[in-house]
């Protein structure tokens, strides 16, 4: 039975780990421009097929990363400048809806330049053993996966608590007005924060088709609306907040879809616990109060 | 003022823009009808997370309907394929059948779709009495009680006493954990194999669904792993399509060692593409069998191959079958009648289907048909045996 | 020349979903209160309706206001919680809500589960089943009646408790507006035409499953809403009419359809972000502009 819980445990924080890869991006987003960026899960299917197709070509899985982290940063940007700059003045509704149709575009656009159908992906460079701990069977790809987003938090936590570019960002989001008004340049630590976030999402693009052995073009449709509940569940705009969300709801899901999983589904518990959540903490549970 | 004038501009090209193309639709449509060709109609999800069986079903339409038009047609007179796009929204799949029946004028139609859309559609066709094949939709409803609608695919409870003969019958194993997909397919089939294990002697120790979205399978995995290692778990039967194929990797890798029998969703080469090796010795239940010695088969293979690069699947298969068969009806019933077009679907006797022979249909215009099992051998499907015992390939309705 | 059934049946859709986005328009437009769940109320109308008829044998004419009313009683749940929560958290929620009552119409088989509900009733008048053309001047009758009540209560003392809560709720507050009881009225309006659109799409189509439902068509319903105007009450019909013909239109270009679609909304929006009818849009302008001529 311990044995049983433990192995929940690990695959809980395993999956975990990869909704806060995908998260992260959005609160960054949202931190700044308080824009619910949905066309982020857009980008990370991008990401994932320019790894796909990096890997294929060189056989490198750190090109791969790089290439996945590269188109991605683009495309992110990108978005950012021709619409969503664009829209700041507008009803909140309206860049939503943008981002929204964004997402199905680039969903539609993958499917038919890359093939409607899902591409199997095996990186062979890639340890596929696993090891047994008493009666626990740790397979080494989780332990690649869970330490190479953790490393990429902690590089990306340290860029943003530490630098100057760090500090800017935070001075936007705290006061966008009179930060402005201090120096920041706006344009600059948006274009930043939009390459950092997409980044880490077309990586964790590339690492769940990796984890999962495929990609496909209609990959990005459960993460584009399961980060959101990582957000709220972390806290709008928070580095740390988006880890524990993510690895918070990894977990629940994982034991709730184990032991309760003929009362709803797994995709239901990540809002249910959402909702309640917010009825009783409406600022979200590491929100301040306003 | 200039952004006004411009936002004026915009606005009156789009208006423009859709009324000409409306115009523009409806002369194409209208134009279309002049040559004397017989029309059959296709709806298939050719966009959205669907879309990779859509395409595939509507490949092996028209290479069906490519072969008919080089034998010279049906009754003289060339085929032409009218395919829509259903997006796999049963709102869109209404407005296509009405499209097809009355704007296109169709003898008949093929749905390569879903469940939820092909049920949607199947009611307009009843209602218009025009003869519908479905290709692989699974969903009972479908089919029960419709005077117009026939399906040349296997019903899932077909498969799910297949799957429970195989393990506990034909392989002789006794533990069976059962993991199913949750919809009309994976419900049924898995609540079928769960009672003909129980009645061929063998005990089902764990039985749960997933959701089509699932590509981590642990919550599951786990307990099944935990049930093995408590008192062994001999067969894994996973019900689910090629997209659940990492589920087969999942399973190897937590080190579960049961024997995993699969179904007609993973009758892919996609499969085996995700799965890798972990797909080697795998057992499904299905009806295309790719080994069989019908010039038809290799015909259809050879021809899908070079179209799209890609072994054919089931999906495939079940369509060209539905196209097939249709052509057969219309060709015997010597007119375009669509009452003698039912009549003579209804008279199919041991059509040799490139997803299996069709015995019959039965009352309920379900196909009777051979079934086979197949096994992952070095990265390709092979047979592994046949299925022909008629109490397990007759539907119960 | 007898109207093909093609052309009806898009009719009626587009008839039925203005419905569910003038519903959007009154919770988001109006009152400002972001709703992303509207296909959820469509789907409590629809099993509602679906369920009271086949299962208790009620006839449609009661169906139809008892599964506005439900849907309109889930809109006031929803409402309750809204009241506590900020516009993005809303939106959240909302999207929340539309997928915990997607999965409970799967998981439970009294909403038919995954295999849906069949045989739903078409309702009739004395005798006549309204099918086909006279389905869609039902559709369309209640389709005026309940544009017509958005209207009165747009005009009257709803309208403008609505405007006030939606620019300045503190404001609305110190004139003795009860902000927190109009909000709940908007989603419970709202929700109820939903609700409404739901039991006609499924006494139109006679099935429905719980994935008619899921979230991608309140999405859909919202760029109606969008495109129309969401401040606008013929907005509703406008953006019906362009998001079910546009992609009708588009359909011999068959896998590339949503490519187009996507694009021209997304374009759309850069440059008319207030929509088609909606207030300050060029249309409006224009219009505005050759009445008072």
């Amino acid at each position: 039975m311990i044995d049983e819980i433990l192995q929940h445990l690990l695959s809980g924080v395993t999956v975990g780990s990869i909704y806060a890869a995908t998260a992260l991006g959005l609160t960054l987003v949202y931190g700044l421009l308080k824009i619910l960026h949905i066309a982020h899960a857009g980008v990370y299917v991008w990401g994932a097929y320019a790894g796909f197709y990096a890997y294929t070509y060189t056989g490198n899985p750190i090109v791969a990363g790089l290439a996945s982290m590269a188109v991605a940063a683009l495309l992110g940007v990108g978005i950012e400048r021709v619409f969503y700059l664009r829209l700041l003045d507008k009803p909140r509704y309206v860049p939503l809806m943008v981002s929204i149709a964004l997402f199905i575009l680039m969903e539609e656009l993958a499917a038919n330049l890359f093939g409607h159908y899902p591409k199997g992906f095996h990186v062979e460079e890639l340890p596929r053993q696993s090891i047994n701990v008493g009666g626990l069977t740790i397979n080494a790809l989780q332990v690649v996966v869970v330490s190479i987003i953790l490393s990429a938090f902690v590089s990306l936590w340290a860029i943003l608590a530490k630098t100057r570019f760090g500090i800017a960002s935070q001075a936007l989001i705290q006061d966008m007005e009179v930060s402005q008004a201090l120096g920041v340049n706006l344009y600059r630590v948006l274009d930043v924060n939009f390459a950092l976030g997409s980044a880490l999402a077309g990586l964790a693009g590339l690492i769940v088709g990796m984890y999962y052995s495929s990609i496909y073009p209609y990959m990005g449709n459960i993460v584009a609306y399961k980060a959101l509940v990582v957000i709220v569940l972390g806290g709008f705009g928070s580095i740390a907040g988006a880890l524990l969300g993510g690895i918070i709801l990894g977990v629940s899901e994982e034991f709730l879809t184990a032991y309760l999983g003929h009362i709803l589904p797994r995709e239901a518990f990540a809002f249910i616990v959402l909702v309640l959540l917010l009825i009783a903490r409406p600022q979200g549970l590491l929100g301040r109060g306003e | 003022m200039k952004l006004g004038v411009q936002k004026t501009l915009l606005a009156a090209v789009i208006v423009v823009l859709l009324v000409v193309a409306i115009i523009a639709v409806l002369v194409v449509l209208r134009g279309a009808g002049e040559e004397e060709t017989i029309k059959i109609g296709f709806f298939a999800p050719l966009t959205g997370p669907a879309s990779a069986d859509g395409i595939a079903a509507r490949t092996g339409a028209e290479i069906a309907v490519e072969i008919i038009n080089e034998r010279g047609g049906i009754l003289g007179k060339r085929v032409e394929l009218v395919v829509y796009d259903d997006a796999l929204n049963p709102d869109q799949a209404v407005a296509v059948a009405q499209k097809l029946i009355q704007l296109d004028g169709v003898v008949a139609a093929v749905s390569g779709s879903y469940s939820s859309t092909t049920l949607a559609a199947s009611q307009v066709f009843e209602e218009s009495r025009v003869p519908l094949v479905v290709a692989y939709a699974v969903n009972p409803l479908i089919t029960e009680g419709k005077r117009y609608v026939f399906r040349v695919g296997m019903l899932a409870e077909t498969e799910g006493k297949a799957a429970a003969y195989t393990a506990v019958k034909l392989l002789g194993y006794k533990t069976v954990a059962i993991l199913y997909i949750d919809n009309p397919y994976g419900d049924s089939l898995a609540k079928t194999a769960k009672e003909y294990v129980e009645k061929y002697g063998g005990e089902v120790v764990f039985m749960d669904k997933f959701q089509f979205g699932t590509d981590d399978f642990s919550p599951w995995l786990n307990q099944i792993k935990a049930i093995d290692e408590e008192k062994g778990v001999d067969v894994l039967l996973i019900v689910g399509y090629y997209q659940h194929a990492v589920a087969v990797k999942q399973a190897k890798s937590l080190g579960i060692q049961a024997q995993i029998l699969g179904v007609e969703g993973f009758d892919s080469p996609k499969f085996i593409e995700i799965a890798g090796d972990a797909a080697e010795g795998v057992i499904i239940v299905t009806d295309f069998d790719r080994d069989s010695d019908l010039e038809m088969t290799k015909e259809f293979t050879k021809r899908y191959i070079e179209k799209r690069n890609l072994d054919p699947d089931m999906v495939a298969a079940s369509s060209f079958d539905a196209i097939m068969v249709l052509a057969e009806a219309i060709e015997k019933a010597g007119s375009l009648d669509k009452e003698k077009i039912i009549e003579e679907l209804s008279k199919i006797r041991d059509f040799p289907g490139v997803a299996g022979k069709i015995l019959y249909f039965t009352e309920n215009h379900n196909a009777v048909k051979e079934l086979t099992l197949q096994v992952v051998e070095n990265g390709k499907f092979r047979r592994y045996a046949m299925i022909t015992e008629e109490e397990i390939i007759t539907p119960s309705k | 020349m007898v109207l093909p059934e093609y052309y009806v049946t898009l009719a009626i859709q587009v008839g039925i979903y203005a419905i569910a986005a003038l519903g959007l328009n009154i919770t988001m437009g109006k009152a400002g209160q972001v709703n992303l769940g509207q296909a959820a109320f469509m789907g409590i109308g629809a099993m509602a309706s679906a369920i009271l008829t086949l299962r208790l044998g009620l006839p449609f004419w009661l169906a139809l206001p008892a599964s506005g009313l439900l849907a309109g009683l889930a809109g006031t749940l929803l409402g309750l919680v809204s009241v506590r929560l900020r516009h993005d958290f809303l939106a959240i929620t909302t999207i929340g809500f539309n997928f915990i009552v997607v999965y409970v119409f799967l998981y439970y088989e009294v909403f038919g589960g995954s295999y849906g509900i069949i045989g739903i009733p078409r309702p009739t008048i004395a005798g006549l089943e309204l099918k086909s053309l006279y389905y869609a001047i039902l559709v369309y009758a209640i389709l005026a009646l309940l544009m017509a009540i958005a209207r009165f209560f747009d005009k009257t003392w709803g309208g403008i408790a609505f405007k006030l809560v939606r620019e300045d709720e503190e404001a609305a507050m110190s004139l003795g507006v009860d902000v927190r009881k109009f909000k709940i009225i908007a989603f419970a309006l709202g929700a109820a035409y939903g609700g409404i659109a739901g039991s006609l799409i499924a006494h139109f189509k006679t099935v429905i499953v719980y994935s008619d439902f899921e979230f991608v068509y309140s999405i859909m319903i919202l760029s109606m809403s969008i495109i129309g105007g969401l401040d606008s009450i013929p907005g509703a019909l406008v953006g019906a009419s362009i998001v079910i013909l546009l992609p009708e239109i588009f359909r011999p270009l068959t896998e590339y359809r949503y490519i187009m679609y996507t694009s021209i909304i997304a374009v759309m929006l850069l440059y008319m972000p207030s929509g088609i009818l909606g207030s300050g849009s060029p249309v409006t302008k224009l219009y505005r502009k050759l009445v008072q001529k």
